[in-house]
């Protein structure tokens, strides 16, 4: 009523609680309050509730109970429509953007201007964003399609997509996760520049440091909880992780110093193209893994390492250079030969390779090797011996599913999928061990048992190559750093002598010597 | 020159070159307007397998129009293109009925649009016999003799072709040639589909709603990230598609001959709308490559090959054979909706 | 790290890591292939033999009672469902229904040796679509396969004089050369195999044409638009063997049945059905397990096309049909095997029962002709709405067997979900 413009809470969540198929509670009672103009970060692990919540907001999800005011006033919010109405506008960690459409298409997809007939004009849709653009700094090319646009274009299109639609509550789900440091760093001038213009900005991070630079105020959630809302800088970011976590937060696992071995895998080099003419996703690489030691492949995502491991599996043809295994030569050969070699895999795409979702669990224990002699006898499968063993890796790795072993995988959660994967790749007998985002959707218990295993297959003599996008993960696993962007490792570290802020610059691709000078400065 | 078409073999060939024309335009223009069909359909994230059954079931109601206004228009009580322009109607009311059948089944039951649209394949024919039968009786598949002749366009007009003579005067051959492609060949379906061409093309790349309906193909949970109705447009597309099925079987039988079948027309028209890569101006080169290679292998020109009866059946393999070919090198370059057969899943967003 | 040892580690990769360690031996290539690829967890996976307790086994089969019911169950809906529909369009002649209903059935019991002599090519035709299914392909181009299998082993019957086992080869054969362009296509160059196999049927139907035409002594003498009646063709063991002298019990049933269980095997219990159903759920999944998706899409394709021409051949060599010049239509049996394999969720031992089904609603249709409009595409329309339905019914299993469906799969899944719930808090 009168409370409109006396309330300095722009967003109110009261109460909110989402629970998933009578079970699952993701929210659990929230209450945040959010102040007009500010920029509030919403800090969690994975599976804490950030996501949901947020969804709740933009009107993806219904909540179970609770409700939303805006401006002092209950709303609900049923759809995307509802938000837009509302001044809500929400950036996806995955952009909702159209490939084949140009920039100018995608930002004014579901609010054409069109004439009485229904033809579209984009005339006032032009100017209206030349005038953006030139207010927030975010200079597009508006003709170019999507696919053609990077990383860092297609989240300035997503973001004028919302002032487009004239936004005044900016919603940003994990927007750093996929930029290069620059592209961080203009972000974050995009966000002061917005908070000048009076917007208010709610970002979900796991990045304590972007908190600390860019936040006036961060929510912290925990198992779907408020734990509580803070002030900017009066935390400290250890303060952060614990709160996060629940518990003090060990960065460091404990494991024995490594004792490398021969040389495992060496990759002489190796040019991977996408197409003939493009650009080299992977260029002229050189890297040696060693026996009994854990080497971390470190970039931000989409810079070649991905690629790198699905050559070195055989999903993907390499262009020149070689790739042995043992001293053997496997550019060439099959999928089936380099398995049979030794060469595990936990893929980054688990959905896409790694798991046959519409087999059981116990079938997809035995992919890559149906024809093994443990599990068949004269090419008839031995059903329960894939059983027994399915159900003994299904104890040990604490994998949850209705029906045990019969279970089709399809129905499992993303974290339990990943167990399955994760614990097939590691107890098959093989040289060396791809382990591509290992520990992706699991929680804090699963995540330190598969480190552990990880650091026992390496003390097992064995060869592992960890690509991650999570520095404390690398820093919990790795006996060597490699940095690579845009295709090419740009330095070499000891993980006991090197930081977050050092590795950060190479995996920017700054040059060895630019990384120097920037260094001195701050 | 004139002295040389008037020679009795250039008169030959004009006649020849005019029904080659002629059927070249009725054959490809439906072609065209299925595979433009399966193009909004695809666009908008449903694949139409269905396309064959929709185009009998289109035939199917036209000609029933057509065998219910025979006798009054042959009284002369009814106006005959009349006539014609309610079958078109009557065709595009059964297309659109019949396309539901598989945006219910792909849209709101989720279900596999390649089975549903074999079932329409095969309840088509099986429905348009029965019918008949039990409307005109007994092995009246057909309905009418052939097509009427007064369904032409020409049959309107007063000039028949025998009474342009081609000998007066270049204006006389020019005259003759017309009349020869106009009014031997074609029907109100003819203009009408050229319309419907430019619309469809119109509105899938210059309008709102074509806009919204092609971003549902490509990235359906984006469209509904800006509040688009993703399964409405897909029935949009679905039925628009549907409705064209059924104009454009009824054209194609208008010039083919109507039996409850359109020999595999709708799947040659998906043929070329993957060799048009989902786009309409090349779709309608590739309609025009089809229907030519068809009207050539039933046109008699081509030599029988000595030695051998029949041979016309080798070239009735043509047109089947080059999509075989024509599918190997489009496959490079696809530009298929990445979203097209995949049942949009709210949750899953 | 400063800039120098940064160059340094740059210029010398890992040289502090020389941490001397006893060498490995390598194992050779032919070691490599002998040793096995899984590290056993335990020593209890092979000394520990004994039998599964009573209770486990029980579990086991219960479960699998339980999703066999479910397939029967929906299968049986769209069946029933299919035949009311179809009924009620005999409305349209509402004088004769009774009548008509009371001869369709009458005919189909009076008849069933008919029914298994209509059986035994649907049944071949439905195996070879649910095995490709099984690999993820939609076969759809039976009809061609059905129609070149038959056409080359007519002629080696009437040209060559050939026995009929060996023109029944020379079926199979073709069958599965013309039948396999489809899928070496999807294989190499992704295209859609249903429009392949459609052109291919259009081929296949002109190339017959043409060559019941031109191969000297194909045509009946006295008909000169269909193949000549195998009777009157001379030379020993011609004819496909039968057990009764209409020839509607002869062996093609038996094949069928021997091909459906020999099928049933390899799909489910040995490590190439496992491998070809693994590429049928997921070609990158597959290729990323060292499954060969293009050499099983092929070879899937290989063996489900020879059977459509195995029943061609079948069909064509028993002697009571011929092969009718048409230039408008492909042979239907290939079309009518779809929902065959669709109701039995592609199972080869299902598919021998739902064939006998759609078997028997198809020669009963033939009971129809003559009572008023009444004709046999009433059976066309009846397996258009099954096969309709059936798209459903694979969806309806999958749906069951994630028991979301029924009350009696709920109930032991809540227990393990309260288990999970509890562990999650």
């Amino acid at each position: 009523m009168e409370s409109k413009k006396e309330t300095p809470y722009v967003i109110e969540f009261d109460g909110i609680t989402k629970v998933f198929n009578n079970q699952l509670v993701a929210n659990d009672d929230i209450h945040i309050q959010i102040k007009r103009g500010e920029i509030h970060a919403l800090l969690g692990e994975n599976g804490a509730g950030k996501s949901t919540l947020m969804s709740i907001l933009f009107g993806l999800i219904e909540p179970t109970e609770g409700q939303i005011l805006l401006n002092g006033e209950t709303i609900k919010v049923r759809d995307p429509n509802d938000a837009t109405r509302y001044g809500i506008g929400m950036v996806h960690q995955h952009f909702m953007l159209v490939d084949v459409f140009t920039g100018l298409e995608n930002i004014v997809l579901g609010h054409e201007d069109c004439d009485k007939i229904g033809f579209l004009k984009y005339r006032q849709a032009r100017e209206k964003l030349d005038r953006l653009m030139k207010t927030y700094g975010l200079q597009v090319d508006l003709n170019r399609k999507a696919s053609q646009m990077t990383v860092g274009m297609q989240q300035k299109v997503e973001i004028l997509k919302m002032l487009y639609r004239d936004a005044e509550i900016l919603i940003f789900d994990e927007p750093t996760a996929v930029l290069t440091a620059e592209e961080i760093e203009d972000l974050m001038k995009v966000f002061k520049m917005l908070q000048k213009e009076g917007k208010t900005i709610l970002f979900i991070t796991h990045k304590l440091n972007e908190v600390q630079e860019v936040a006036d105020r961060c929510t912290i959630l925990r198992r779907g909880k408020v734990v509580g809302t803070y002030d900017r800088n009066t935390l400290t970011n250890e303060q952060m992780a614990e709160l996060m976590v629940g518990s003090k937060v060990d960065f460091v696992t404990a494991k024995s110093e490594s004792h490398p071995g021969d040389v495992v895998l060496s990759i002489q080099d190796l040019t991977i193209r996408n197409s003939l003419m493009g650009k080299p996703l992977v260029d002229h690489l050189s890297l040696d893994v060693h026996e009994g030691e854990i080497v971390a492949l470190l970039g931000i995502d989409g810079n070649g390492q991905n690629e790198l491991v699905e050559a070195i599996a055989g999903l993907r043809k390499a262009k020149s250079g070689s790739i042995k295994l043992n001293g053997t030569e496997i550019k060439k050969l099959s999928i089936k030969k380099r398995n049979r070699l030794g060469i595990n895999h936990i893929p980054s795409d688990r959905h896409r390779h790694g798991l046959i979702l519409d087999y059981n669990v116990m079938y997809n224990f035995i992919q890559e090797m149906p024809e093994n002699g443990t599990f068949s006898r004269a090419s008839f499968l031995k059903e329960r011996d894939i059983k027994d063993y399915a159900d003994e890796m299904i104890q040990k790795y604490d994998i949850r599913s209705t029906m045990g072993s019969y279970t089709i995988t399809r129905t499992m959660s993303g974290g339990n999928q990943q167990k399955v994967i994760v614990g097939r790749e590691i107890e098959r007998d093989g040289d060396l061990l791809l382990a591509v985002q290992p520990t992706r959707g699991l929680d804090v218990g699963a995540i330190s048992t598969i480190h552990k295993e990880i650091v026992k297959v390496r003390d097992a003599r064995k060869a592992v190559l960890l690509i991650s996008l999570e520095l404390d993960e690398v820093f919990d696993l790795a006996d060597v750093i490699y940095t690579i962007h845009e295709g090419r490792i740009t330095g070499v570290f000891d993980p006991k002598k090197t930081d977050y802020m050092e590795l950060g610059l190479y995996m920017s691709g700054a040059s060895v010597q630019e990384a120097f000078q920037r260094k001195e400065v701050k | 020159m004139i002295d040389f078409l008037i020679s009795s073999q250039g008169i030959v060939s004009l006649s020849q070159a005019a029904s080659i024309i002629g059927n070249l335009i009725v054959v490809a223009l439906p072609l065209i307007l299925v595979a433009y069909a399966g193009m909004t359909s695809e666009r908008s994230g449903v694949i139409n397998l269905g396309l064959e059954g929709m185009m009998v079931f289109g035939a199917f109601a036209g000609f029933f129009t057509l065998k219910m206004l025979d006798e009054p228009v042959q009284n002369g009580g009814f106006p005959a293109q009349l006539a014609v322009f309610l079958a078109i109607l009557a065709a595009a009311l059964f297309g659109f009925l019949s396309s539901l059948l598989l945006s219910f089944a792909a849209i709101r039951l989720k279900a596999n649009q390649t089975i549903v649209g074999t079932a329409i394949n095969i309840l088509a024919p099986a429905f348009a016999i029965l019918v008949a039968w039990a409307v005109f009786g007994q092995g009246m598949t057909a309905m009418t003799d052939g097509t009427p002749r007064w369904c032409y366009i020409g049959s309107e007009l007063a000039i028949s072709s025998s009474a342009i003579s081609p000998e007066t005067s270049t204006g006389g051959l020019v005259a003759y040639f017309f009349s020869n492609v106009f009014m031997q060949n074609f029907f109100l379906t003819t203009p009408l589909i050229i319309a419907l061409l430019v619309f469809v093309a119109v509105f899938l790349f210059r309008t709102r709603t074509g806009l919204r309906l092609r971003a549902c193909g490509e990235n359906p949970q984006a469209a509904d990230s800006v509040g688009i109705k993703v399964s409405r447009m897909r029935y949009l597309g679905t039925s628009i598609s549907g409705t064209l099925a059924g104009i454009g079987g009824f054209a194609l039988c208008l010039s083919i001959g109507y039996e409850a079948t359109v020999i595999g027309f709708g799947f040659l028209a998906l043929a070329v709308m993957i060799f048009g890569n989902w786009k309409p101006l090349p779709i309608v080169l590739g309609g025009f490559v089809y229907a030519f290679a068809r009207v050539i292998a039933s046109s008699g020109l081509i030599p029988q090959i000595p030695g051998v009866s029949r041979s016309e059946d080798l070239y009735y393999c043509l047109p089947y054979l080059l999509t075989l070919v024509v599918l190997i090198f489009a496959s490079r370059r696809s530009h298929a909706p990445k979203a097209e057969g995949i049942p949009y899943d709210k949750s899953a967003r | 790290m400063s800039l120098k040892n940064v160059n340094d580690a740059l210029n010398a990769p890992l040289a502090y890591l020389d941490g001397g360690v006893k060498r490995k031996r390598r194992l050779n290539r032919w070691e490599y292939r002998s040793r096995p690829e899984y590290r056993l967890l335990t020593s209890s996976l092979h000394v520990n033999e004994s039998p599964r307790s009573k209770e486990e086994r029980k579990e086991h089969n219960a479960f699998f009672a339980k999703s066999m019911l479910i397939t029967v169950l929906s299968s049986g809906v769209c069946i029933v469902l299919g035949l009311i529909l179809g009924f009620l369009l005999m409305l349209m002649d509402p004088a004769n229904i009774g009548l008509g209903i009371r001869s369709f059935f009458q005919y189909g019991f009076q008849n069933l040796e008919r029914v298994v002599y209509t059986a035994g090519p649907l049944l071949l035709c439905a195996l070879s679509i649910g095995f490709c299914y099984k690999c993820g392909l939609f076969n759809i181009g039976a009809p061609g396969q059905y129609m070149i299998g038959g056409m080359v082993a007519l002629i080696g019957a009437v040209n060559l004089q050939l026995p009929w086992y060996v023109t029944a080869l020379m079926g199979i054969v073709s069958g599965a050369v013309i039948g396999s362009i489809p899928g070496i296509l999807k294989a190499y160059f992704n295209v859609n195999e249903v429009i392949t196999s459609i052109m291919v049927n259009w081929i296949v139907l002109f190339l017959n044409n043409f060559m019941l035409f031109n191969v000297p002594g194909l045509l009946d003498p006295n008909n000169p638009n269909r193949s000549i009646n195998l009777n009157s063709v001379h030379g020993n063991d011609i004819c496909l063997p039968s057990f009764s002298t209409n020839r509607y019990l002869n062996v093609t049933i038996v094949f069928g049945v021997i091909l459906a269980i020999v099928l049933f095997v390899v799909l489910f219990k040995t490590t190439f059905g496992y491998r070809l159903r693994a590429v049928g759920f997921s070609r990158d999944a597959a290729d990323y397990a060292g499954i060969s998706s293009k050499r099983n899409i092929i070879l899937s394709f290989v063996i489900a096309v020879a059977l459509s021409g195995l029943a061609g051949a079948c069909y064509y060599l028993l002697g009571n049909s011929v092969y009718v010049y048409n230039r408008t239509s492909v042979a239907q049996t290939g079309f009518d095997a779809i929902p065959i394999a669709l109701l039995a969720n592609n199972n080869p031992l299902g598919i021998i029962f739902t064939t006998f089904i759609i078997s028997f609603i198809q020669v009963s249709g033939i009971g129809l002709q003559g009572i008023g409009t009444y004709n046999d595409t009433f059976t066309d329309i009846m397996v258009a709405i099954i096969l309709y339905g059936s798209a459903f019914a694979v969806l309806m299993n999958n749906i069951f067997l994630r028991g979301a469906g029924l009350p009696f799969l709920r109930r032991k899944k809540k227990g393990h979900d309260q288990k999970e719930a509890t562990k999650n808090d």
